[in-house]
């Protein structure tokens, strides 16, 4: 095996984009928590878009090179260390055989992407390779293998770009939909003007949040209906849950709307125990949003390009 | 017809059109028309629309917004220009599928207390009815039933258990559904199956639109 993990750690896990058209069998998208981090590894490594990304929670596992690989790691800064030399994020790496990769410490963020030139070998189900926590088949259980395939053509390793987005900033962007009118108007200011503490009880599936109570003017009788990453649903006692990556298919609770795309990856990266407040945007400007990060993202590949071209 | 739909924006890459009726076979089926009217158009963007009790939501990929500008205005326009068939109309072929279970299941007492009937005849009830697969949701493979009698309307728990067993049979509402595996979950579990309803080979072992029969053992 050309990589060894001598620590697990804890929840890391495989991700990619997540299993597309299969939501009418309930099984659910999954993939990658922080979705901008994980483009732009990619883009770093040359790789694929979707190429399968190792998804690190701190404390984070301890791993071995046994080959020559390329690798990099984007997203929450944990003091990743190779043979105790600090490494930077946003930069690819050369390692060797017996090198060894560690996270010493969180300071910032809480999911840190690694990925190999070339990805890892690692079975794909239904066109995805992403880990699904509500299944468990022994069949796509996760061994950790690198993909023998890599490539290791470039000799140079300094490429890096500058790309950080501020995870510090604790500004949610949402789009109001659903039964947002159906709110009173103090849950609505509440919603507005009040901060949101991020609860112990979240994780892959979903952000509880607790804050004010929000009510709505009538009770209402729910029938299920799709639900999806970032959907802002309102529980019986009043309390908020924020959908994210492993969001179940449906849902039976009324819906106050989405957080916008680029604002789920920035709250994947902000822990329990951190507080947020929303700030509501029309769905166009959501809209301008996503367009705005795609041309950001084309920016940052014809950069990568330029370079790779000079050596 | 003008405001048989209403549109939500369920995120910058779905929406979700909701049928303004109540829950109902003939609404469902409706449901299913509009899917495969969806599915008819062949837009390459196009990635699942999963139908729901009287909703359907259409997710899509990046590239609608190569030619696009709002999943709203398009979907308005595109509902208010084609329309789709009622409920009479609808001639998929259903299978009806068996499923046995073991009707022992820890509310199956309070299921029968807050109904007030027998265990034997909530069993009875239960177990003779013909319910067709109106979702797939929650858990991957887990079947949302629609056509339960009345009488076996039990809401569901204040608080839901941390583990529901896999095969688990239960009452939500005014509906009833199979565990495919173990969950929390906070419906009132009357019974268990110990047939597979999800594997990795053939994905869901009940398609929306299927007819099921529970076969006391």
């Amino acid at each position: 095996m050309p990589m060894k993990i001598l620590k697990k750690g804890v929840l890391s896990t495989f991700q990619d984009h997540g299993r597309f058209g299969y939501q009418a069998v309930g099984l659910n998208i999954g993939g990658v928590m922080d979705n901008l981090s994980f483009r732009l590894l990619n883009m770093i490594l040359g790789n694929q878009s979707n190429e399968a990304a190792l998804e690190i929670h701190f404390p984070g596992p301890h791993i071995e090179f046994e080959e020559f690989c390329f690798f990099a790691i984007t997203g929450a800064d944990f003091n990743a260390r190779l043979n105790e030399k600090l490494l930077t994020k946003n930069k690819i790496y050369k390692a060797k055989p017996g090198d060894q990769l560690v996270f010493k410490n969180k300071s910032n963020g809480e999911r840190l992407y690694f990925g190999v030139k070339g990805g890892f070998e690692i079975p794909n189900w239904l066109n995805s390779k992403s880990f699904n926590a509500q299944l468990n088949f022994p069949e796509i259980s996760q061994i950790i293998v690198l993909n023998t395939k890599v490539e290791l053509e470039i000799d140079s390793n300094n490429y890096g770009v500058s790309f950080n987005y501020d995870f510090t900033n604790n500004i949610i962007r949402f789009v109001s939909s659903f039964e947002f009118d159906k709110l009173n108007i103090e849950s609505k200011n509440n919603l507005l003007n009040s901060e949101f503490l991020i609860s112990k009880d979240s994780n892959r599936m979903g952000y509880r949040l607790s804050g004010e109570p929000l009510a709505l003017m009538e009770n209402m009788e729910m029938v299920s209906a799709s639900v999806s990453k970032g959907t802002i649903q309102l529980l019986p006692d009043g309390q908020l849950i924020v959908l994210m990556a492993d969001a179940q298919v449906s849902g039976g609770y009324p819906k106050l709307g989405f957080v916008i795309e680029n604002d789920v990856s920035k709250l994947s990266q902000c822990g329990p125990q951190s507080k947020i407040s929303f700030e509501m945007v029309s769905y166009e400007r959501a809209v301008q949003i996503m367009l705005q990060t795609e041309k950001s993202f084309e920016l940052i590949k014809k950069s990568l390009k330029l370079r790779e071209k000079r050596n | 017809m003008q405001n048989a739909f209403t549109l939500s924006i369920l995120s910058e890459k779905a929406i979700s059109v909701f049928l303004n009726k109540e829950v109902s076979l003939a609404v469902h089926h409706e449901v299913l028309n509009i899917k495969s009217a969806l599915e008819n158009q062949n837009w390459p963007w196009l990635l699942e629309a999963v139908p729901s009790y009287n909703s359907i939501s259409i997710f899509v990929d990046f590239s609608f917004y190569n030619s696009n500008t709002s999943l709203l205005t398009f979907f308005e326009n595109w509902f208010s220009e084609n329309i789709i068939e009622e409920a009479d109309s609808f001639l998929q072929e259903s299978l009806l599928k068996q499923i046995p279970v073991k009707y022992d299941g820890v509310d199956l007492t309070y299921v029968s207390n807050y109904c007030k009937l027998s265990v034997k005849e909530v069993i009875a009830i239960h177990s003779k009815a013909v319910y067709t697969v109106a979702m797939i949701g929650f858990l991957p493979g887990f079947p949302y039933l629609l056509g339960m009698d009345e009488r076996l309307f039990v809401p569901r728990k204040r608080t839901p258990r941390l583990k529901v067993a896999k095969g688990s049979v239960g009452i939500g509402g005014f509906q009833t559904g199979i565990y495919p595996s173990e969950s929390p979950g906070g419906w009132q579990i009357i019974g268990t199956t110990s047939l597979e309803l999800f594997d990795i080979e053939n994905l869901s072992y009940l398609s929306i639109g299927d007819k099921v029969k529970l076969r006391p053992i």
